[in-house]
């Protein structure tokens, strides 16, 4: 099947400055595609391309397998909801929503029916008279969101559409803009730099750095499996160890970092002597008096700091040669350890992987 | 019962300070406002003396009626001021669009060359008016050049008033049309015109205030058959001050406050 968007070695400079290098993705059709990366990363850049509003330097960007052709970009059907909603603020709600269908020349009778439906969908019956100073930031959104539905496009992008709002009405309007998407079936690509709100909401996210993907993979892959050290470390916690490889017995290497061995499983990467990067993820480390058996990793320490987190604690357990670990201990579990407290913290092999640096 | 912030500060001396600026604000307002009064009172003495009072008449007023000079001179400034106001609106609004699309330091510069006939002294662009029309156009003076003069200044205004408008717009606003499907003429006629309407009325209005009550610019430019009604006004009063022109006064007062609460009423109406 042909994908809704085709980016093949796609590079922008803007400024003098490489924004978007060598960018490669393939966004199937229907799917919620998040680009997830700090500010700066060349995301919105990317976004601003499919658009049509850039112009790569290099490489194709294709839509249903189609290239920009003789019409400008812009004109594609391809159509992008702001960050700040840019509803046009001397119409009414109608109105903006209608201006896409009013463009392309529909009837009148069948505009009203498309207008009808789609503020029927995004549940804004009965606001059409407002104007958009009139309207509250989740109507404004909706509005925006309508506004870009309306059409039947094959792709609508999202420019950080929720960063406007509070955090109790952002929670709110991630499920719904989810269940919009998965009611239309309409292919959506969503810029964030909130990495909650991209595992919670995307079918597949691109993490961006430094105008390069690093990796394309569901929320769990991204998560569970990141293979650089920019991408354990910007989603969600982790811990980060650098260290030596060495090959150890049992399907098992081990990673020699400041004097301590550190076993990983999943088998050898490499074979010789080399520089890597360990992640493990607090939730996997266990901390207590003492630890049954069955660990690969388990030392002792001392408990330097731990911060309630409501369902959770932080404990972070220093081990040796300057070494502190995190862990996430969740709230009711039999020992709480203090600052100051000797414990051992163990995880297994499993838990741990190897990442490659950036 | 709260007291006004200074009572509750200084005490009596807060008592007194608002005295101080209560009166002072009265003496600003007189020193602005006494002339016109006077000379809205005095339209309507029955004295043939400006400056007499001969008991209350509206005299003046039927006589302003019929005096074909005046008459000729008001219609001859009418026309002028709204076909240099239309003049000035096309060309101004064009060039405040223009000026935003540049970038950089050349915006800057045209900028400011585009408003100098604003800053520099009416005398200075009245004589350059004059030089150009005579000696390198070779133009017959009259109603033709004061068009034209007139139009240059109310040109800068106008895009000035529009260039603060679209520097309100925001340029997404023209992307999010653009990417529904509109063409750069619908973005223009749909999205920006309607948000800077405001901006372009006023600056019409203005401009009209402006060549009403032009003198220095149009007594250089103008030529036979061709008298505003400020240039006849002028004639009129080195013969003397008449009643007469104190009626002429106060009805052009009455436009012009007309004019001026027109205008204030659409930038507030459209700027919520």
């Amino acid at each position: 099947m042909v994908p809704a968007v085709e980016l093949t070695g796609v590079g922008k400079e803007l400024g003098g400055q490489k924004v978007v290098r060598g960018v490669d993705l393939s966004i199937r059709e229907g799917e919620f595609f998040s680009l997830l990366g700090p500010s700066g990363c060349g995301k919105t850049t990317t976004l601003r391309l499919i658009a049509g509003f850039e112009t790569p330097d290099e490489g194709a960007i294709r839509i249903r397998g189609r290239g920009p052709g003789r019409r400008p970009a812009f004109a594609r059907e391809v159509n992008l909801v702001f960050q700040n909603y840019a509803l046009f603020p001397h119409m009414t709600v109608w109105a903006n929503v209608a201006f896409g269908l009013e463009m392309e020349r529909r009837p009148k009778e069948e505009i009203r029916r498309e207008v009808e439906a789609i503020l029927a969908l995004v549940r804004l019956e009965g606001l059409e008279g407002r104007y958009p100073r009139q309207l509250s930031g989740g109507q404004q959104q909706r509005v925006a969101l309508a506004r870009a539905l309306v059409t039947d496009p094959a792709v609508v992008l999202l420019d950080e559409p929720l960063g406007a709002l509070d955090l109790k009405l952002r929670k709110d309007m991630q499920i719904e803009l989810k269940a919009l998407q998965r009611r239309t079936g309409v292919t959506f690509i969503y810029v964030t730099h909130d990495q909650e709100e991209a595992l919670a909401m995307s079918d597949r996210i691109a993490v961006m750095h430094e105008g390069r993907v690093l990796q394309v993979g569901t929320p769990e892959e991204i998560y569970e499996r990141p293979q650089t050290r920019f991408v354990a470390h910007f989603i969600g916690e982790t811990n980060l160890l650098e260290g030596r490889l060495r090959p150890g017995g049992n399907g098992v290497v081990e990673v020699e970092s400041d004097g301590l061995a550190f076993a990983v499983g999943g088998g050898g990467r490499s074979s010789g002597d080399e520089q890597v990067i360990l992640t493990v993820r607090p939730e996997h480390l266990v901390v207590g008096r003492r630890l049954n058996g069955g660990l690969e990793n388990r030392f002792a320490g001392e408990v330097v700091a731990s911060a309630y987190h409501g369902s959770e604690r932080m404990v972070h357990v220093r081990i040796g040669n300057g070494v502190v670990l995190r862990s996430r201990v969740p709230n009711g579990s039999a020992e709480l350890p203090d600052p100051g407290d000797a414990v051992e913290v163990g995880w297994p092999a499993a838990a741990a992987r190897l990442v490659s640096p950036d | 019962m709260n007291a006004p912030a200074e009572d509750r500060l200084f005490g009596w001396k807060g008592r007194g300070l608002r005295l101080g600026l209560g009166v002072n604000a009265a003496l600003v307002y007189g020193f602005l406002y006494l002339p016109v009064v006077v000379l809205m009172v005095f339209s309507f003495s029955g004295s043939r003396y400006a400056t007499v009072w001969g008991g209350f008449s509206v005299q003046w007023y039927v006589r302003l009626l019929d005096n074909q000079v005046l008459l000729s001179a008001l219609r001859t400034t009418l026309v002028l001021a709204v076909c240099a106001t239309l003049l000035a609106t096309v060309l101004g609004t064009m060039a405040a669009f223009g000026l935003r699309r540049l970038r950089g330091r050349l915006r800057g510069l045209l900028e400011t060359w585009f408003f100098l006939p604003v800053l520099v002294p009416d005398l200075v662009l009245a004589i350059a008016l004059l030089m150009f029309f005579v000696l390198v156009a070779q133009l017959q003076l009259g109603l033709g050049t004061l068009i034209i003069a007139h139009s240059v200044f109310c040109t800068a205004y106008v895009a000035a008033v529009v260039g603060a408008r679209l520097k309100g717009f925001d340029d997404r606003l023209e992307e999010a049309a653009l990417d529904l499907g509109a063409t750069r003429w619908q973005v223009f006629t749909r999205i920006k015109l309607p948000l800077v309407w405001p901006g372009i009325l006023g600056g019409a209005l203005l401009s009209l205030a402006l060549s009403l009550d032009e003198f220095v610019i149009s007594f250089f430019v103008t030529g036979p058959g061709a008298t505003t009604l400020p240039i006849e006004i002028y004639s009129m009063v080195k013969r003397g001050v008449t009643p007469e022109i104190n009626a002429l006064a106060t009805l052009m007062l009455l436009a012009s406050i007309v004019l001026a609460t027109l205008s204030i009423l659409i930038q507030s109406k459209n700027s919520s």
